[in-house]
């Protein structure tokens, strides 16, 4: 099953080009996608989103779940 | 893994309000699960406060992997607070998630409904094959496969019957589309059931009460 599905990902992928997630999910609906540009992140890893936001929300979760505990 | 990465406006309204009505009939039986027949205490909401952080942080991270992807741990979540607690934990994720720009307000409810099916087949499949002579790892990542599947099929399902407004693109040509995109996040469905069954694992041989915490929906109904 994983090699099944790991040829037909291989095989999408080569048909739908190399596209961020959300170029991929426009062009898939017929939506005009822009090309995803913007920092290389580390290795590649990036964050979606603004970057300020992420980090307030992600620690006032954090937060939250201390104060439970 | 599965989300509607489509912006306000790419729905119509009456399909907005329609998947958001669904989305709260579904929480409204969470909610009414564990308030009248699943009591959750502290320690179940410790527990869902830290898949909250884990799902929301990991939902962020584009993965450099066949042009950008993320996982969302959906099937953890799942598998370790079962569906009631889970919709409530995606419901916040997505509010979070649409606070940040990542997808639009709108598709809140649409991409609950996504969430949750992951979150329920998952904790499903899970569940029927612990019946199974199988180890921890393998349950865990069928579950995981299984629930991004389904979650998959109900995105594409979701974006075919509301249709996408100001696109000329026909059904069919849609369908080719969005099963090709699935295809893709198929592939990354492979390594989130890997994490998934090597968390599962590990939970299970360091803390097996949190997994115990889970009982079947119909041993505990009353």
């Amino acid at each position: 099953m994983v090699l099944i599905f790991l040829v037909l990902s291989l095989f999408a992928y080569i048909i739908t080009g190399d596209k961020g997630i959300e170029e991929r999910f426009s062009n898939a609906v017929g939506l005009p996608g822009e090309p995803e540009s913007g920092d290389n992140g580390i290795f590649g890893f990036t964050l979606e989103g603004n970057h300020l936001s992420y980090v307030i929300i992600l620690a006032l979760i954090l937060v939250a779940a201390a104060l439970i505990r | 893994m599965a989300h509607i990465h489509l912006p306000d406006g790419a729905f119509s309204i009456q399909w907005i309000i329609t998947w958001w009505i669904i989305a709260i009939i579904i929480l409204g039986l969470c909610l009414y699960w564990l308030k009248k027949v699943k009591k959750i205490d502290n320690k179940k909401i410790t527990l869902a406060a830290m898949l909250t952080a884990a799902s929301f942080a990991i939902f962020q991270v584009n993965i450099p992997l066949f042009g950008g992807v993320h996982m969302n741990l959906t099937p953890l979540i799942g598998i370790l607070a079962g569906p009631a607690i889970g919709g409530i934990i995606v419901l916040i994720v997505n509010i979070f998630l649409a606070a940040i720009g990542h997808g639009g307000w709108g598709m809140i409810g649409a991409n609950l409904l996504v969430n949750m099916t992951e979150v329920t087949v998952a904790y499903g499949i899970y569940k029927a094959l612990g019946k199974i002579n199988l180890d921890t790892f393998s349950k865990a990542g069928i579950g995981t496969i299984t629930g991004l599947l389904f979650g998959n099929i109900t995105m594409i399902l979701i974006i075919l019957i509301s249709g996408i407004q100001g696109v000329n693109q026909d059904i069919p040509n849609t369908l080719y589309g969005l099963s090709l995109l699935a295809a893709v996040n198929m592939g990354v469905a492979i390594i989130e059931a890997f994490l998934t069954g090597y968390v599962v694992s590990y939970i299970k041989r360091v803390r097996p009460d949190m997994l115990a915490e889970v009982p079947l929906l119909a041993a505990t109904a009353k």
